[in-house]
């Protein structure tokens, strides 16, 4: 559980530097008036502070689950299953859509209609190459033997790839969503906002496919190892 | 070109802000599918308290099963079991989060931080009809062959999971079904009042103006979006072990000679993930009870709230610490002592802000002019009863202590107190002072003073004296204790007389529920602003406020939340919105 303890105090850290800039320390008894220069102009779009909220969200979730992967590999009767070679390929996928989204939004600020919305259609088939890709390499796990009841290595694998790849695909329906709301409309604010939040969303969901992908491969080994060095102290 | 004004990323905030608020064209949309926070709130809320009801009838067939063993043939052990689990899980999650962060987030932010409405309000409803939909979910397990599980609110595997366990066969998968859209929904709508807080804040609403009603919310929401993956986790992982065959939980076993299908599972892990979502939930529900009580306290004092800075920090040192200290509800499962220290260590600490937190309960109502009305007598009832059981936490916090006590009818009453009891009684001072709000009538005086008196003297009487059973070392979960050597016989009569208290406590809910229903039909028109507050939701144009709360003007803030008896001005309260011309006569 140190991996989420760890994340919540990496949160607490990023609340703590918010609150400091909200002048908690202030003693609003003594202050009367319209203080502060707070006027709604100054405030950020509540669609992007959503996504932050939404994004510490997913970000315990795969905390949870890393750490309990860490805490079951480190036991002695843990007996790795194999990563499918396919991964590698998938992750290079998963790396274009991010690039391709990225690309999207930049092209929607940048008042560039067309590319933005085939960068963003481009993106969209990668993610969805991505997941197929997933898919086939469960198929593949599967067939070697290592099925979702073959044993814990094999059920972490599905759930961690499963859960990634749900949350890839509501990723995809906001995506739709997105396509079809702006569709002749790309280079609004709104529009690039929508784009930009997207981007966002992919960026997040490769860094922590990236980590699921180490844990997945065995490279956790140190870590396992650090965590068990810590609870023996 | 590029606009001077734009924040960064280059977008004009103006563009995402003042949205026209969608208003109802049919009774339906009005009523029904509304998009208004105040009606998704009372849809919470009540769906919430009809949960609550069934919550509360199962408690009285367990206590009948406790004083009379034996003497209902319908309750045996299966049933018994069922109704404790489901009896838990109700209480705890579908009633007091539901009606904390449904119920008063959704009527009172908005109103109280000067908006007209919630951030995102499609999601908002939808947040309630997903909220519903895992309410019935959770309900069909009464229907199913085999019933709802009986595996203890935990639902500890692998005993959930095994034949033999009450409901192992449907309930404990409706159960786990109903928690998983449970989640979801509560996410759509906790996204909702962080944002909404964050964003739509009238003029002048800086942060520490906001009233401790706000903060105790908007924190405890904060933590439930980051506390609940926690169960979501261990929901989805129990169902891969029930349904898909796969051993998260689920080691290697035995049963009736045969080895069952599952290896290699870590019974522990579930606890850890369990409680990780587990300990923060009992802050999740205090902590609006805090911030709600202070501001009756508050207000039904004529004194400002004393302390806010503290108060603030304190609701923030709270949410921090409580996803720190989970391992307490593990000292017997046979960690490492080095945890059980840190743990404990860290438990005890999160008494420092609750210490402080009623201290300044305290010092507000020091030299105030309390009026014991019904608000102010739930809100001191809340006070004794929580210190009472907050008192009784750090019995159970020290490890050598808990190890003794663990698994006695002790825990019951100490969490029975302050997580059930105490925040029980916030909830029914809030519903008191915000009735004239939601109805534009006054609650009756008598029947709500003779409704706290029953249900304050009745709890004391119910759990002090588990408290006593506890320490005698009578054991919970236990259908009968039948031949038990170490327990006297007068344990019985306890067990009677706790049962009798119990049976007149639930029979006086309907007090309240009659007086509520008698009161919005025909009680007495309440005058604007009828307590005197400060705080803007009293200071709507209407009562109850319209759909977009404030009319044509919403409001601008030009003062804390707790201008009580302000030296100089010419009434007692001085409203939030109001600015320093005209204060004083």
């Amino acid at each position: 559980m140190i991996l989420a303890v760890a994340f919540v105090w990496l949160l607490a850290l990023g609340a703590a530097i918010f609150l400091a800039r909200q002048d908690i320390a202030a003693k609003p008894w003594l202050e009367r008036g319209e203080i502060g220069g707070y006027s709604p102009d100054r405030r950020e779009p509540a669609a992007r502070t959503g996504l932050i909220f939404v994004l510490a969200i997913v970000g315990v979730l795969f905390a949870l689950i890393a750490s309990a992967f860490v805490m079951r590999a480190g036991d002695a009767d843990w007996v790795a299953a194999p990563a499918p070679r396919l991964l590698w390929f998938n992750t290079g996928l998963l790396f274009a859509a991010s690039f391709l989204l990225e690309g999207a939004a930049r092209a929607s600020a940048g008042v560039d209609a067309r590319r933005a919305d085939a960068l963003l259609l481009a993106g969209a088939l990668a993610s969805g190459a991505f997941l197929i890709g997933q898919i086939v390499a469960w198929r593949e796990l599967a067939g070697e033997g290592f099925g979702l009841g073959s044993g814990v290595a094999a059920a972490f694998f599905y759930l961690m790839t499963g859960l990634h790849g749900a949350h890839l695909l509501g990723g995809l329906v906001a995506l739709a969503i997105t396509f079809a709301r702006t569709r002749g409309d790309v280079v609004s604010r709104s529009a690039a906002l929508r784009f930009k939040l997207c981007a966002a969303y992919w960026h997040f969901l490769l860094l922590v496919w990236l980590l699921l992908f180490a844990l997945l491969q065995g490279w956790g080994g140190g870590l396992v190892a650090l965590c068990r060095t810590l609870i023996r102290a | 070109m590029v606009d001077v004004r734009a924040g960064a990323g280059g977008f004009h905030p103006e563009d995402f802000e003042e949205e026209e608020v969608p208003h109802p064209r049919s009774w339906w949309t009005k009523y029904v599918f509304s998009q208004d926070a105040k009606v998704v709130a009372l849809q919470y809320a009540g769906t919430a308290v009809f949960v609550g009801l069934i919550a509360l009838v199962l408690s009285w067939l367990m206590r009948l099963q406790l004083a009379f063993p034996g003497a209902f043939a319908f309750i045996d052990a299966d049933h018994y079991y069922q109704f404790i689990t489901m009896h838990g899980m109700m209480m705890v999650v579908y009633v007091l989060t539901a009606i904390f962060l449904g119920g008063f987030g959704n009527y009172l932010i908005p109103l109280m931080i000067g908006a007209r409405d919630m951030a995102f309000p499609f999601i908002n409803m939808l947040s309630y009809w997903t909220y519903l939909l895992a309410v019935l979910v959770l309900l069909s397990g009464f229907f199913l062959p085999g019933g709802p599980t009986g595996a203890g609110w935990t639902l500890y595997p692998p005993q959930a999971l095994l034949a033999g366990t009450p409901g192992s066969s449907y309930g404990i998968v409706v159960m786990f079904v109903s928690l998983v859209i449970f989640i979801a929904g509560f996410t759509m709508g906790g996204l909702n009042y962080v944002v909404t807080v964050l964003q739509l804040r009238a003029p002048g609403m800086t942060m520490m103006r906001l009233p401790m009603t706000v903060w105790g919310i908007f924190i405890a929401t904060i933590m439930a979006l980051l506390a609940f993956p926690g169960l979501l986790v261990a929901s989805l992982m129990m169902l891969c072990d029930r349904l898909l065959g796969a051993s998260f939980f689920m080691p290697a076993i035995v049963q009736d000679g045969a080895p069952l299908a599952n290896a290699g599972g870590s019974p522990i892990l579930y606890q850890h993930l369990f409680w990780f979502f587990g300990h923060p939930e009992v802050y999740i529900v205090a902590l609006p009870a805090f911030g709600i009580v202070a501001d009756l306290l508050s207000t039904h004092a004529r004194k400002n709230l004393f302390g806010y800075r503290l108060m603030v920090w304190a609701t923030i040192a709270i949410g921090v610490l409580s996803f720190m200290v989970w391992g307490h509800h593990m000292f017997i499962s046979g960690m490492n002592p080095i945890f059980g220290f840190f743990f404990a260590t860290s438990t005890l600490l999160i008494a420092i802000p609750t210490a402080i937190k009623v201290y300044n309960w305290i010092f507000t109502l020091w030299r105030g002019d309390i009026r014991l009305n019904p608000p102010m007598l739930y809100s001191l009832g809340f006070i004794v009863t929580f210190v009472v059981g907050g008192l009784t936490g750090l019995f159970l916090g020290n490890v050598v202590v808990d190890v003794p006590l663990n698994s006695t009818l002790f825990v019951v009453a100490h969490f029975h107190m302050v997580m059930g009891v105490a925040p029980i009684l916030v909830i029914f001072g809030a519903i008191s002072h915000w009735f004239p709000l939601m109805s534009g009538r006054m609650l009756h005086d008598g029947l709500a003073k003779l409704h706290f008196w029953i249900t304050f003297l009745g709890t004391y009487f119910i759990f002090f004296t588990m408290h006593y059973l506890g320490v005698l070392g009578v054991p919970r979960r236990y259908y009968d204790l039948g031949q038990t050597a170490f327990i006297p016989p007068s344990v019985a009569a306890l067990n009677i007389a706790i049962t009798v208290a119990a049976l007149i406590v639930g029979a006086a809910q309907f007090v309240l529920i009659y007086n509520f229903i008698r009161s919005w039909r025909h009680g007495e028109a309440a005058k604007p602003n009828p307590w005197g507050a400060t705080t803007l939701e009293w200071q709507t144009p209407e009562m109850p406020p319209p759909h977009d709360n404030w009319g044509k003007q919403a409001p601008t803030v030009y003062r804390w939340a707790y201008d009580y008896s302000v030296p100089g001005a010419d009434r007692d309260f001085i409203p939030q919105n109001q600015p320093e011309q005209g204060a004083r006569a």
